[in-house]
């Protein structure tokens, strides 16, 4: 079966064009104009991927955003002319996945559509409890991680910020959101913090830290752990 | 004193001097609370020639017979001075304590009453009511004034020694008025009846009142430059949500006609003709919208900057009108048009261009934001000095809360994705071509439904005319 993408946006021409491009590379694509469009769509037709503009009539995207992430985890890749780093952090702290800025190039979006498709499919797999990414295996039975072959020895805080990296791989990950789900709510400021286990994350996976495959830093945002590796 | 020593007296044979010593310091203490310090120390003396005239032997002479007669007379003299002493002064104290709760009281009430205005025209005048009533003199005034000295502010109370402000002949005291160091005022009391100068207390009491007066100028100061902020606040956040609006229209067909592109260049994509046409087709659409856009910023920016381009020459309505119809014929032929324009109309000096594209924007407007088959009334008539020209259609109408602000610019009348084909700005571009000719614009929802925009255009004297008046075109 086609991976269904629902397009969000309220102009004609932009969902027009999304359309044309999706469909024509095999995807099945449904437009809706308004947030409550979008929500109706999402719960009847159950996309795979939502493409969803900011600016929307009725009910604003990020709005949208948040009461789809109360009862699903479809992957959202957030479409907007906001450039500002804050509405990106906005967006992807209520649950979007990605963010990409207008005007676009097909080819990135089409790019961000197939990270976003793969990480739900991750998701949606039974919990493995060994995975693997290149050269990095993670073996979540024992925690135990190899690099290439070799295991290495991670602090139990480098261990679960490695495991919540990979357990959203392609997934834009904000600072916020990290230092919430692995440090606890009351750290959700500290991002130094967060920099310094990074930098040693890295150090241990990374055949060259500075010039990072695994963990990628999305600037002013946060980290995005890299499916292919 | 006199009643006490007749008492005593009388009871001279059954007491000894020593009790009527006694008796007399009650006296003392009750003179001296009473009436003061002087008195209290006066019936002292008073009460030890007493004892000694008539209650020590010798009686009824002055004079000691003993030495321990002369102990007990020195040590009540002491005594009685002692306590009179005491007792005036603890008056004395009271009272002052008094006028000073008397005097607090009454600047607390001033800054109460003043506290309740901002306005200084207001407050002091309340500030010079009350010095007159507290310090009882003929008159007060207080000048406030800049930095080159001339006043800015000022107010009077009673009856003033001279009317000049700059004189300071006739006034009892003048205090400058201090705000952060500098001088910024003064504040002046006139005489009183009574010819009395003012104690050092009182002095106190209008120095208070001068810094009372310094205070409500700071905080006039200060309440205006909250609104100055406010409104630059406000100013600023009209600029943001403007310049969000541009790029977000900018940006939007930039993003469409990025998008198609992107799409059209990949190879490996086997396009079939359809859908090749369906992209280049938005493309276009999208450069005929952006360019519109453009056009109308452009237009804005002169109007804003007063530099649009005028070229005015006489013009007759019904002909300009009829061009912009037949103009729009496409645009317009799902809906009833009707052109009420009396053919006699007085021509009018205007920038041919300019109404053109006010009439076309008006019955575009229109044509797009009502349903198929409703009537669009294109109505003229002289009125006045000035040509009333309307457009009514039957359309939903403005929603409440858009209406006050559609000549705003990015202001739209409807927030459905219909705002894709206008720039936000078409209603803006008609307010300001109106008013370049001097005419004015407004919008009204019809009782019955639908908009009714109209403008009005001034019609100039018919001795400017080049053609003949309107009488003789009427007789056409």
């Amino acid at each position: 079966m086609n991976m269904r993408i629902l397009v969000v946006d309220d102009e004609p021409q932009m969902r027009r064009m999304l359309k044309t491009g999706l469909s024509v590379r095999g995807y099945e694509v449904m437009g809706a104009d308004d947030g409550l469009a979008a929500l109706d769509a999402i719960v009847s037709w159950r996309p795979d991927v939502v493409v969803l503009d900011l600016g929307l009539p009725v009910l604003d995207g990020l709005e949208v955003c948040r009461r789809v992430r109360g009862w699903s985890q479809v992957p959202i890749i957030v479409l907007s002319v906001r450039d500002q780093e804050q509405d990106k952090v906005t967006a992807l702290d209520l649950g979007a996945d990605d963010y990409l800025t207008k005007p676009f190039g097909m080819d990135e979006l089409l790019a961000r559509i197939r990270v976003a498709l793969r990480h739900a499919a991750r998701l949606n797999a039974t919990e493995e409890p060994v995975c693997t990414f290149g050269d990095l295996q993670i073996d979540r039975a024992h925690r135990r991680v190899t690099v290439r072959g070799q295991e290495i020895h991670l602090t139990p805080t480098e261990y679960e910020l490695l495991h919540t990296l990979t357990a959203h791989a392609g997934k834009v990950l904000t600072h916020r959101w990290l230092l919430r789900t692995v440090w606890g709510p009351a750290y959700e400021q500290d991002t130094p913090t967060l920099r310094v286990f990074m930098t040693q994350l890295r150090h241990k996976i990374e055949s060259v830290p500075a010039k990072p495959c695994y963990i990628l830093t999305e600037p002013g945002i946060g980290y995005r752990f890299n499916l292919q590796g | 004193m006199a009643l006490v020593t007749l008492l005593l007296l009388l009871l001279r044979p059954y007491i000894q001097h020593s009790t009527a010593a006694l008796l007399y310091l009650p006296v003392i203490l009750v003179n001296a609370v009473v009436s003061g310090l002087w008195v209290g120390i006066g019936a002292s003396l008073l009460a030890f020639a007493a004892l000694n005239y008539f209650f020590m032997p010798p009686y009824h002479a002055i004079g000691i017979t003993s030495a321990e007669d002369a102990v007990r007379l020195s040590t009540f003299l002491c005594v009685a001075v002692v306590v009179s002493g005491l007792a005036g002064r603890s008056r004395d104290h009271a009272s002052r304590a008094m006028r000073h709760a008397a005097h607090l009281d009454a600047l607390y009430r001033l800054s109460q009453a003043i506290s309740a205005e901002v306005e200084l025209e207001r407050t002091l005048p309340i500030i010079t009511d009350t010095t007159v009533r507290l310090l009882h003199v003929q008159a007060c005034q207080i000048a406030l004034r800049d930095e080159t000295g001339a006043v800015v502010a000022q107010a009077c109370s009673g009856t003033l020694p001279t009317e000049d402000t700059q004189d300071t002949q006739g006034w009892l005291i003048e205090l400058p008025i201090q705000s952060a160091g500098h001088p910024i005022g003064t504040l002046r009391v006139g005489h009183r009846e009574s010819a009395q100068p003012l104690t050092p207390s009182e002095r106190d009491l209008l120095q208070m009142i001068a810094t009372q007066v310094a205070l409500v100028l700071e905080r006039a100061r200060l309440v205006e430059a909250a609104r100055h902020a406010s409104a630059l606040a406000e100013a600023n956040h009209l600029k943001s949500a403007l310049l969000s609006s541009v790029s977000h229209d900018l940006r939007t067909p930039l993003a469409v006609m990025k998008g198609a592109v992107s799409n059209l260049l990949d190879e490996t994509v086997p396009w079939e003709p359809g859908m090749q046409r369906e992209l280049l087709t938005s493309i276009d659409e999208e450069i005929t919208h952006l360019n519109r856009l453009v056009g109308d910023l452009l237009v804005m920016s002169r109007i804003e900057a007063g530099a649009l381009e005028q070229s005015r020459s006489w013009h007759d309505l019904p002909d300009l009108a009829e061009q912009v119809l037949a103009r729009l014929a496409s645009q317009l032929a799902h809906h009833r048009v009707t052109l009420d324009v009396p053919p006699d109309l007085p021509p009018v000096r205007i920038t041919y261009t300019h109404i053109d594209g006010v009439l076309a924007n008006l019955l575009e407007n229109a044509a797009h934001y009502t349903p198929p088959g409703t009537a669009i009334t294109l109505r003229a008539h002289e009125c006045g000095n000035t040509l009333l020209v309307e457009v009514l259609d039957e359309g939903p109408g403005f929603p409440d809360v858009v209406l006050p602000r559609v000549f705003e610019k990015f202001v739209r009348g409807s927030g459905s994705e219909r705002h894709t084909d206008g720039s936000g700005l078409g209603l803006a571009i008609c307010k300001g071509l109106v008013e370049a000719h001097g005419g004015t614009i407004s919008a009204e929802n019809r009782v019955g439904g639908g908009v009714r925009i109209a403008f009005t255009l001034p019609c100039e004297g018919p001795t400017e005319m080049p053609t003949a008046g309107p009488g003789t075109e009427g007789a056409r």
